[in-house]
């Protein structure tokens, strides 16, 4: 009963079997054999201008695939008003930015929503729909691997991917099953746990072609560009970090667990990285330009991770950002809190050391030393807990609970 | 469950959740305007005529519908319950999350608990604010504000109210589309939690 899963999220959530969906990739299949590897012509040549996508061409009404059309076009009427749309102006223009960047004349066809999910996720749909999921921005750490992951969705797109794979599902499953799909799609619950099934589920439902291919159009866009044609392979190196903290969990399936063949992959891009490289002078990785845009909503990315409760994974993401990133106070700070709402004694006392990590430094949130004082009346150290709470309510005048924190103070005296 | 959510509007979570509590056989009864007792725990006297559905423990009001206001009671709550009712029948991994309420929680612990619940039924952009003692009945209790978004990109406006009496936790949670329901609703909100008057005491006590 607690996924309590609300019509628009389903939709967002379903889409992810109607759409070109990053988390669907093979990495087993993606190799630089003959149809994954790239030519120096090839890398030089327009790859928007070689597309025979036809924007807004769209099938018959009356067709089985006209009638999957229409649903996607009411899920996204559904995602336009979704409360779990970021709406943050700054981000949305940065995000478009980039999906523009890449897009190039397909720029005008594609409308991107930046969804608030925890986990790492991007979708792409034949109408031109692309999502990007808010945990997807937490892990990228700069504007080249988003663009990597922007790149390969864009090739789904412009590559008819989706079509190839409707028609594929209509002439190989009746026309009922299909049809079944997409109604279980729409009303699949939205759990971001459960937007990593689907994806896991439809994983045979991409080709491998179609995903080698994609890759190709993702680099030579990054190329074209002039972004670090590395980028793809950083994304999945550290993807494969996050991942080795959840291998004692093999029932979790969440995006990382659906690819055990993370490091493989990598290693497929890279040799695909190394030959771009020889070609291309630019580098452009726009860490700067991307953490700008991000450091913003990171915080209530975070607090949407926390409330995945998955604490020893969430801590492996933030042992990367911590090693990665800038202003890094906030990230011991939820540090922390992973181990004070994990409970018990050793990770309080792992909580207050986190804490005053984050303490230390001073982009760190004020709510801290009320989150140490917490985690000191949990102790039973109630004059350090006082002395914290005091300290709280010192740094932030204006509390909104700062009344409650007077009556708790009160209580350990 | 899909399918029983499915033909469910996009109700407040929470609201939803309870109504799912209180089973499919569940029907509307009309409250009458007079001093109605809460679980056996405490009574509160409204000012018009609420409908209402009863469950286990639960109780929900509504005049025009629950996206539109509700008042949620919770009543006797104990260590491991839960706000969010029941294990999800969804869970793939067999590993529910929904946070559970422990004895011995702090002020602060409850607030944390109900927004992890909130946020375990996906409501958006759930935020909480002035959070401040005040009375329940004869009881000192707590109040804090909120607001969220719903599904339909619906804002939200409420307040929840709680105390414990007798070492279990009671909570009153009001809730009300931001847009003119919360002004129109909230007066009504104010005075049930005014007339609270707790089994055994005499008169109500007012904040």
């Amino acid at each position: 009963m607690m996924r309590l899963e609300i019509p628009k999220l389903m939709a967002i959530a379903g889409l992810g079997l109607l759409a070109g969906c990053v988390a669907t990739v093979d990495p087993s299949t993606v190799g630089t054999g003959s149809k994954g590897e790239i030519t120096k012509f090839e890398l030089a040549a327009d790859v928007l201008g070689e597309s025979t996508l036809v924007p807004g061409q769209r099938p018959p009404l009356d067709s089985l695939e006209g009638s999957l059309w229409m649903q996607i076009d009411s899920a996204e009427h559904r995602i336009k008003s979704s409360g779990h749309v970021i709406r943050n102006p700054a981000l949305n223009k940065y995000v478009r930015g980039v999906v523009c960047k890449m897009a190039g004349k397909f720029c005008p066809h594609i409308r991107t929503y930046i969804v608030r999910a925890p986990n790492f996720n991007a979708l792409m749909m034949p109408s031109g729909v692309m999502q990007i999921h808010s945990g997807l921005l937490l892990r990228v750490r700069n504007e080249a691997e988003l663009a990597s992951v922007i790149g390969h969705e864009i090739g789904h797109y412009i590559r008819l991917h989706s079509r190839d794979r409707w028609r594929n599902l209509i002439d190989t499953t009746n026309a009922v099953m299909v049809a079944k799909m997409v109604m279980a799609a729409a009303g699949v619950p939205g759990s971001s746990q459960l937007i990593d099934s689907i994806a896991a589920g439809s994983l045979a439902a991409y080709s491998r072609d179609h995903e080698r291919e994609s890759d190709v159009v993702g680099l030579r866009l990054l190329v074209k560009n002039g972004y670090d044609p590395w980028a793809a392979q950083n994304v999945w190196v550290q993807l494969e970090r996050e991942r080795q903290f959840t291998k004692q969990n093999p029932f979790r399936s969440t995006f990382l667990d659906s690819h055990p063949s993370g490091i493989e992959r990598a290693g497929n891009l890279g040799a695909l990285a190394r030959f771009a490289e020889k070609h291309s002078k630019k580098k452009d990785r726009g860490k700067r330009r991307f953490e700008d845009a991000v450091i913003p909503l990171r915080e209530t990315m975070l607090r949407d991770e926390l409330n995945h409760r998955d604490y020893k994974r969430f801590r492996g993401l933030l042992a990367m950002l911590i090693r990665n990133g800038r202003k890094v106070g906030v990230f011991h700070f939820f540090r922390g809190e992973s181990f004070r709402l994990q409970g018990g004694e050793g990770n309080l006392d792992k909580a207050m050391l986190s804490y005053r990590n984050a303490a230390a430094r001073s982009e760190t949130p004020v709510i801290v030393y009320r989150a140490m004082a917490r985690v000191l009346a949990k102790q039973g150290k109630k004059a350090a807990a006082r002395k914290a709470f005091g300290r709280y309510l010192e740094k932030s005048p204006d509390a909104e609970d700062r009344e409650i924190i007077e009556v708790i103070m009160d209580g350990l005296s | 469950m899909s399918r029983r959510l499915h033909l469910l509007p996009p109700w407040p979570a929470l609201a939803l959740v309870a109504l799912l509590a209180l089973g499919a056989c569940s029907r509307y009864g009309l409250i009458a305007v007079e001093r109605i007792e809460i679980a056996s725990t405490y009574s509160v006297e409204p000012g018009i005529k609420w409908n209402y559905l009863l469950g286990q423990d639960i109780e929900l009001w509504t005049v025009d519908g629950l996206s539109l206001q509700n008042m949620f009671f919770v009543s006797g709550i104990e260590d491991g319950d839960t706000l969010l009712v029941g294990k999800p029948e969804f869970d793939f991994f067999n590993e529910s999350k929904i946070p559970e309420y422990r004895e011995g929680f702090s002020l602060l612990d409850i607030r944390e608990w109900i927004e992890a619940s909130y946020a375990q039924a996906e409501v958006a952009r759930m935020e909480t604010h002035d959070f401040r003692p005040v009375r329940f009945g004869s009881k000192k209790g707590f109040r804090f504000e909120f607001s969220f978004t719903n599904e339909d990109g619906l804002s939200q406006k409420g307040f929840v109210v709680g105390a414990a009496i007798d070492e279990e936790l009671h909570l009153i949670i009001f809730t009300a589309a931001a847009l003119h329901f919360y002004d129109k609703f909230a007066p009504e909100a104010e005075r049930i939690i005014r007339s609270i008057r707790i089994e055994g005491d005499d008169k109500p006590a007012f904040n």
